[in-house]
């Protein structure tokens, strides 16, 4: 019985295992197939492809990479910067996303950066890491900290490196704790978008019938604050401006 | 007395010309000739009548024509022209007098001769035959001179809705004016058709003067052609001139068409010609009668709002009857061209006030303003046209690119009932364009670097060749949040815990044995039973009656060594253990000392009852002793 039963977890294993090298095997072909279109300078063919991907389901930050690029070489730079914005999100370290998104920005119109060096540092540290990342640190350092009282008790109340140790560590498991709170509020709660169309007219109502109070450049990273059927709000936090643009000419972070 | 001065100073030129005339000029008297044609010679009652008279010499002619005595006619003076020429010496000129006559009553007529004097003598026409008939429907002659003149104040038509006839029939009116409309109730935007009628019986003498009713509240268009025409009404011919207009009520409630007023001037029925030299005379001739202001009737309208209910979405207030079409200007663009969506929309109603059809969502496209023009076209009695909406497209995507069914829904008046229209999907195939070269606008990236490189180009970074088929951070489950924080704070706990236990039984051997008893007691039962396995009676016997004496001891705080049996069975009875389970252990106990200082065979049967006992006696003693 219990050969059998061993058996049979082999033979479930087994199939499984092959399934995931087709899947592979078919995912690896489509990329293959896209980079190969790209090279040539198809690039509605690598899109295609690309997005073939990404509707089976696979969502990574490679990919959300490869489509910033296939798009910002057919010129769509407010795309690009979505997906560059999408790929960063899911590996906020890797270094060619953050270089490309740079260079991205780079290419739309803003208005002269008045933000201070210390916030800055902050902003940029803010973003280093996601909110996952940063919990699953508090996490660790939680674990240390607890793990410091045990080692402290253990000592009964003797050991002085296990007290400074543990202290320490609390402060930073604190810091750690507050940060990622702050970073998970703030990815819930505040929503960014990208134009994606040329000179996107914000209008001062959700409606045709509403006057154009301004245009955004397209690749504009701007903030979403409502949504009214087929528009949405959108803030320029840095010049002070409110408008309604339609649904189809921002691409909101998913 | 400023109209006296111009009479007399008529009559002195007057008098002036025929002194004139008596002098002999470079012409003699017998090419002076005179004729007088009637149009047309049979006529009915009440019927106009031409009478020219016209006078042509070789002579500079100056004289007016003097008519016979007509009572049986009313008799204007409808107008004089003159045609003077000098040639070679030669004096020749052409007078033509016009008059209209109206006939008061049937009969044969002879009408001149009209003669007119030149140098003393007299030149006279044939006289004329003339026929007229009696009025074909109940004809009554026409009121004494004077009449229409009476009448005029009153000349108000009746407003509308009844036929004309009714006017007539009542106020027996030479001249008056009627507004009509076709309907009284109608909805908002739904066209009423507005007739302005001038019926006359008598001939203007000036142009007349139409000022159109106020109509605040509609929207106005004119319907051409004015239309002439001539009509009986009570048995009297009149000349009818209609003028429409089709009113398209913008609001909805009680709306008001003012009356509309027609001025004219007419004949001064009056005076009589009869003296040419006398006031009356060139009163009629040259005065430009009697100035006369009609109007008509406010005509009011209720109009309803196009019903709330059952509104469909793409429902833009448009109210009438129309169809829809919409195209593209081409089938084929690259990515950024300009592409022309045309929706046209054409039927009959209020072309001007149609509404912009509302666009489904164009995915793919950028949208800019839309731009309208319409087209109207006035006939018979309807205004219909087109209303042209183009709306610029610009499609930003690769591919076959799909403009969704476009709807247009519109309010039947006729039918009372919201109606849809529809056109099917539009395609466009957009090919790639021109890829833009994206520069930076923002001088972020540095040219050279510090350690000699020098940058020819900048571009992004190539693709990522590897992309894993499972993504890099899948979002970690809410338990295991919770767990994750949950469990070092219980380990915590435990391990203090478990540190004060471990202390505890570290000092305090008593509480250290009454801890461990139990297993200590499993222990040797154990052992117990392994020795029964081997038929080794005197091992078995020990292992159970340390069994039943450490346990007993650990949980009584006592030695092992020290306690003895008796001390044990007191100490139960102490505790309040029944004799009855007292006595079973007194006789376990000899059992197992028999045993064991007195060797013989044992069956295995027995020491597995002997075994059984002691278990199901530890039970019982361990709840006495815990309590």
């Amino acid at each position: 019985m219990k050969r059998v039963f061993f058996l049979l977890i082999v033979i479930v294993n087994m199939t499984s295992w092959s399934r995931a090298q087709e899947v592979q095997g078919v995912f690896e072909q489509k990329a293959e197939e896209a980079r190969i279109a790209y090279d040539q300078g198809e690039y509605t063919q690598a899109l295609k492809k690309y997005l073939e991907l990404k509707k089976q389901g696979l969502e990574s930050s490679q990919l959300y990479y490869n489509l910033g690029n296939t798009e910002f070489k057919y010129g769509h730079i407010g795309k690009a910067i979505a997906y560059y914005r999408q790929a960063q999100k899911r590996a906020p370290g890797d270094a060619d996303i953050q270089y490309n998104l740079k260079y991205a920005r780079s290419m739309v119109p803003r208005p002269e950066d008045k933000t201070g060096v210390l916030t800055k540092l902050f902003q940029a540290l803010m973003q280093r890491f996601s909110g996952q990342t940063l919990a699953l640190l508090a996490l660790v350092t939680y674990i240390i900290f607890c793990s410091s009282i045990a080692m402290f008790i253990w000592q009964r109340g003797k050991g002085f490196f296990w007290r400074w140790t543990g202290s320490i560590i609390g402060v930073v498991f604190l810091l750690l704790a507050t940060w990622a709170c702050l970073r998970i509020v703030k990815e819930r709660n505040v929503r960014w978008g990208v134009i994606v169309v040329n000179q996107a007219e914000a209008r001062n109502g959700p409606g045709e019938e509403n006057q154009v109070g301004f245009t955004v450049p397209e690749g504009r990273e701007v903030l979403v604050l409502g949504y009214e059927k087929e528009w949405k709000a959108i803030g320029l936090a840095q010049e002070g401006y409110k408008g309604w643009v339609r649904s189809s000419e921002i691409w909101e972070d998913e | 007395m400023r109209h006296l001065f111009w009479e007399s100073l008529l009559k002195i030129s007057i008098g002036l010309a025929v002194l004139l005339f008596n002098q002999p000029l470079l012409t003699s008297a017998q090419d002076i000739s005179i004729k007088a044609v009637v149009k047309p010679k049979q006529a009915s009652v009440g019927r106009h009548i031409q009478l020219v008279v016209a006078i042509e010499g070789k002579a500079n002619l100056r004289n007016v024509p003097q008519l016979p005595d007509l009572p049986d006619f009313q008799v204007y003076g409808g107008g004089r022209s003159s045609n003077f020429s000098f040639i070679n010496g030669q004096v020749s000129s052409t007078l033509q007098f016009t008059y209209v006559m109206v006939p008061k009553r049937a009969g044969q007529f002879t009408l001149g001769p009209i003669s007119i004097e030149y140098k003393g003598k007299t030149y006279s026409t044939q006289p004329i035959q003339m026929t007229v008939t009696g009025a074909a429907q109940g004809f009554t002659p026409p009121g004494r001179p004077g009449s229409v003149q009476r009448s005029q104040p009153q000349a108000r038509s009746r407003p509308q809705a009844g036929p004309p006839g009714d006017a007539a029939q009542k106020e027996n009116k030479a001249i008056f004016v009627t507004t009509t409309v076709d309907r009284r109730s109608v909805y908002v935007n739904e066209p009423v058709i507005l007739t302005f009628r001038w019926y006359s019986r008598i001939p203007a003498l000036s142009q007349p003067q139409y000022t159109a009713p106020d109509t605040s509240g509609f929207w106005a268009e004119d319907l051409p052609p004015q239309r002439e025409y001539m009509t009986h009404i009570e048995g009297r011919e009149y000349k009818v001139i209609e003028i429409r207009q089709v009113l398209f009520p913008t609001t909805s409630g009680k709306l008001t068409i003012g009356p509309a007023e027609l001025t004219v001037h007419i004949q001064d029925f009056q005076r009589k010609i009869r003296d040419p030299f006398s006031d009356s005379f060139f009163r009629n001739f040259f005065s430009t009668g009697q100035r006369v202001n009609l109007q008509s009737k406010p005509i009011t309208m209720q109009v309803q709002p196009v019903p709330a209910t059952k509104r469909p979405r793409d429902f833009t207030g448009t109210v009438g009857k129309w169809s829809l079409s919409a195209g593209l200007d081409r089938t084929e663009a690259k990515v950024g061209e300009a592409v022309t969506l045309e929706v046209r929309i054409f039927g009959q109603g209020n072309v001007k006030s149609v509404g912009k059809p509302r666009l489904p969502p164009l995915t793919g496209f950028k949208v800019y303003e839309t731009i309208s023009s319409s087209e109207v076209q006035k006939k018979a009695d309807t205004i219909q046209g087109v209303k042209i909406y183009r709306t610029l497209l610009r499609p930003e995507v690769t591919g076959t690119l799909s403009i969704p069914p476009i709807t247009y829904s519109y309010f039947n008046p006729r039918r009372k009932k919201f109606e849809q229209v529809k056109v099917p999907s539009l395609h466009l195939k957009v090919l790639p364009g021109e890829v833009p070269t994206l520069v930076p606008v923002v001088g972020a990236l540095p040219q050279t670097t510090g350690a000699g490189v020098k940058i020819i180009a900048q571009d992004i970074r190539y693709l990522k060749t590897e992309i894993p088929l499972h993504p890099e951070a899948p979002p970690l489950p809410p338990l295991f949040w919770i767990a994750g924080f949950l469990f070092p704070p219980l380990g915590l706990l435990g391990f203090r815990a478990w540190q004060k236990q471990r202390d505890r039984l570290a000092a305090d051997p008593r509480y250290a044995r009454k801890i461990t008893a139990g297993r200590s007691a499993q222990r040797a039962l154990k052992q117990a039973s392994s020795a029964r396995l081997r038929h080794d009676a005197k091992e078995f016997y020990a292992a159970l009656a340390q069994a039943l004496i450490g346990y007993l001891a650990d949980e009584m705080g006592a030695s092992r060594s020290g306690i003895t049996q008796r001390e044990i069975l007191w100490q139960l009875h102490k505790r309040g253990a029944k004799e009855q389970l007292i006595t079973e252990l007194s006789e376990l106990f000899d059992e197992t000392d028999f045993a064991r200082f007195a060797p013989s065979e044992r069956e295995s049967a027995a020491m597995a009852a002997d075994e059984q006992k002691a278990i199901e006696l530890l039970t019982q003693l361990g709840r006495i002793l815990s309590k």
